[in-house]
């Protein structure tokens, strides 16, 4: 068992196999060797390393990516197509999903940031900059003569 | 909203604009005292207070403008999303690209949509080189914007556009793309021969998928001279659709999928350059072969040496699709070693059966071990152009298909004949569909064909004749599928309840000791039957004397 800490103090016991879903733990593991000691976690909070634990555990079983797995998905055109238990462990609020995909990059958890990725993608697509500012509270900050400037480069895209 | 100190604030603004504007007014006094008509005087008087406020309002526009901005910028980062490291956020823009095809494209800048959302996202989207790599035929300096923008990532081409005739669109975009042809990683092109050639020539160092399109003339085949100066180390995929390049090409090696389409080969030893191909490429995955003509008679590989068998142990899919010459077929096959998660597809062409193609099955040598590990067969037959049927098979491991095959139902009896016997296959379940048509030679091979695989437990009929079910009755003289616990009909109204009743009553009451010691490996008798909406309720409850009766109704 490995025991985690994370920044708000709260300790988590789990399984090597689940912890070892997250590359940053598993070299920390091999670099510490067998030890009691709790592996502190300055960059997640409880309520984030609840859920990402909840994301290991149900794919502990499963291979870790390889190398050429990653290479080959530099090469495709990726799609956003989410498994179905994925899709609905990451149907949370923007705040923590965000948290989540913060959390997958700091523990290197390349398929659960890739779940929250392409989450996020899916979100944006198809929707106008005005439909984007709106789903995620961004405001309009151009100045005026930058919004000229991007109004001249989308006819530009357009007229071919 | 009226505010107590706008107008001290506005007198003081517009002082302050006067007293940086004296000189002027003074020249303008000068000037004035020109004029005798006090009218005029009053009127440039006003002219310029006029002026001044209007000075004065637009400072006051640019102040509070860059103040906005300022508070805009601060609320944007306290926006959840921009806690993201910018690098994800780029991440994320290259995923929700949705573009599939130049037609989508160009009517959706997907990437100037995300840049017109805030500052950040402009500001990601121009220092992300990644973004711009898929070019796709934009107007022709957008084209040079996404190469720029790219900087030096590998390029993804595409040009697919089916016109006739070389479009001005497609040699635009290749004169300005041609230059970057060591950055290429992957290239979708279709035109004519003539028009893409010029821009094949560079080498491609880069290039790992390569898609080349013919349009054009409907002649089959276009000789290519040899492809990017013969130095493409990295390519794995490659597709040829009726542009003929020779086969003894260095392009064809190291690859993991090939497809060659609408392509006719004159030489004899055609097939066996395409044999040394796969020898070339011991990690194919996969091969699909489709519309391709051998120009030669099967006599002519008489006189060439026999080449090895070709072990292709990652051959996932192989796809023989309308080949005219089913000797070509059985003849790459008989080479061909692959696994037995391999899918075999076959398009026959008009006339050909299944036996035509495959080669017979040596224990010594197996070729194909899919087929040997075949549990389960499906043959479903549709009246729908020649009336052709379509086979598919599925492993035992995880239902994974092994085979599919269409072919002509006028071939079906000659493939009853012949499977299980060209190679054995140990078939647990089949499920046939539209075996509706009264033809007494497809019975009777089906018998045959039934009586050749005694291992079969369970049996589906979906709208077919009574003859072809009848077939199922145990008597004295044959015993069919031994093994059979399961029987499924459905929408065979033509097969009388009698009938059926008396094939059920002849499978449960079997004697089993007639059974040959060697088939008897379990319950041996009829288990269950399912059927849907087909019997009344005084014959199921009948039926149900015998065994577990599932009926479904309509």
């Amino acid at each position: 068992m490995v025991n985690l800490v994370t920044s708000d103090n709260e300790s988590f016991t789990v399984e090597k196999a689940v912890a070892s879903r997250s590359v940053l733990i598993k070299n920390m593991l091999e670099d510490v060797g067998e030890s009691d000691q709790p592996i502190p976690l300055p960059n997640v909070t409880a309520s984030v390393l609840k859920k990402v634990l909840e994301y290991c555990d149900h794919h502990k079983n499963e291979p870790m990516p390889t190398s050429e797995d990653l290479a080959a998905e530099d090469t495709r055109k990726r799609t956003t197509d989410i498994g179905e238990w994925d899709q609905k462990f990451i149907q949370v609020d923007q705040e923590m999903l965000f948290e989540i995909i913060l959390a997958a990059n700091y523990l290197d958890i390349k398929p659960l940031l890739d779940v929250g990725c392409k989450t996020v993608a899916n979100m944006i697509k198809g929707k106008t900059p005005e439909e984007i500012r709106k789903l995620f509270n961004i405001v309009n900050d151009f100045t005026p003569e930058e919004e000229a400037q991007i109004k001249k480069e989308n006819e530009w895209a357009e007229d071919r | 909203m009226h505010l107590v100190m706008l107008p001290r604030l506005m007198q003081m603004l517009i002082d302050e604009i006067r007293g940086m504007h004296i000189s002027e007014q003074n020249t303008d006094a000068d000037s004035a005292l020109l004029y005798e008509n006090q009218m005029k005087q009053d009127r440039a008087t006003i002219d310029r207070e006029t002026k001044i406020i209007e000075l004065a309002v637009d400072a006051v526009q640019a102040y509070a403008s860059q103040l906005l901005l300022g508070l805009r910028q601060c609320r944007n980062r306290t926006a959840p999303i921009h806690r993201l490291p910018h690098e994800i956020l780029s991440e994320i823009f290259q995923l929700a690209d949705d573009r599939e095809s130049f037609t989508t494209m160009w009517r959706d800048p997907h990437f100037h949509r995300v840049a017109g959302v805030s500052r950040l996202w402009r500001q990601v989207v121009r220092e992300s080189p990644r973004l711009w790599k898929r070019i796709f035929p934009l107007s022709g300096a957008l084209v040079d914007r996404f190469i720029g923008q790219s900087r030096q990532v590998p390029l993804e081409i595409s040009f697919d556009h089916p016109t006739k005739e070389p479009s001005a669109g497609l040699l635009d975009y290749l004169l300005r793309v041609g230059p970057q042809s060591h950055r290429w990683r992957s290239c979708h092109l279709q035109g004519t021969p003539d028009a893409l050639e010029p821009f094949l020539r560079a080498p491609a160092p880069m290039l790992e998928i390569l898609d080349l399109g013919r349009s054009g003339s409907s002649a089959l085949s276009f000789s290519h001279p040899a492809l990017f100066a013969g130095h493409t180390p990295r390519l794995r995929e490659l597709s040829l659709r009726g542009i003929h390049v020779p086969l003894d090409s260095s392009i064809y090696a190291g690859l993991t999928s090939l497809r060659l389409f609408r392509i006719q080969y004159t030489q004899p030893n055609s097939i066996h350059q395409l044999i040394s191909i796969l020898h070339s490429c011991p990690l194919l995955r996969k091969l699909d072969l489709s519309h391709i003509k051998f120009s030669f008679p099967h006599d002519a590989l008489d006189g060439l040496p026999t080449q090895p068998v070709v072990e292709l142990r990652r051959l996932e899919k192989l796809k023989f699709s309308q080949i005219p010459m089913a000797w070509a077929v059985h003849h790459i096959l008989s080479r061909l070693s692959a696994p037995s998660a391999l899918e075999l597809d076959l398009e026959l062409d008009l006339g050909q059966s299944l036996d035509e193609v495959l080669p017979q099955y040596l224990e010594s040598q197996p070729y194909l071990q899919n087929l040997l590990a075949m549990h389960e067969l499906e043959i479903v037959c549709r009246p729908q152009g020649n009336y052709w049927c379509r086979l598919m098979g599925k492993s035992s491991e995880s239902e994974r298909r092994v085979l599919a095959a269409d072919m002509e139902v006028r071939g079906l009896q000659r493939m009853f004949s012949n499977l299980g016997n060209i190679f054995p296959l140990p078939l647990e379940k089949l499920f046939l569909s539209g075996f509706h048509f009264d033809n007494e030679g497809i019975t009777t091979a089906f018998a045959e064909f039934l009586a050749r695989h005694p291992r079969i437990k369970e049996i589906s009929f979906s709208n077919c004749s009574g003859e072809f079910i009848s077939t199922l009755k145990f008597t004295p003289t044959r015993k069919l599928c031994p093994l059979l616990q399961g029987l499924t009909i459905n929408g065979c109204d033509k097969l009388p309840e009698e009938t059926l009743l008396r094939l059920i009553e002849s499978r449960v009451e079997m004697d089993v000791t007639h059974i040959e010691a060697a088939h008897v490996e379990g319950p041996s008798r009829l288990q269950f039957f399912k059927t849907s909406g087909y019997l009344n309720l005084s014959a199921v409850s009948a039926l149900r004397k015998y065994l577990k009766v599932e009926c479904r109704s309509w």
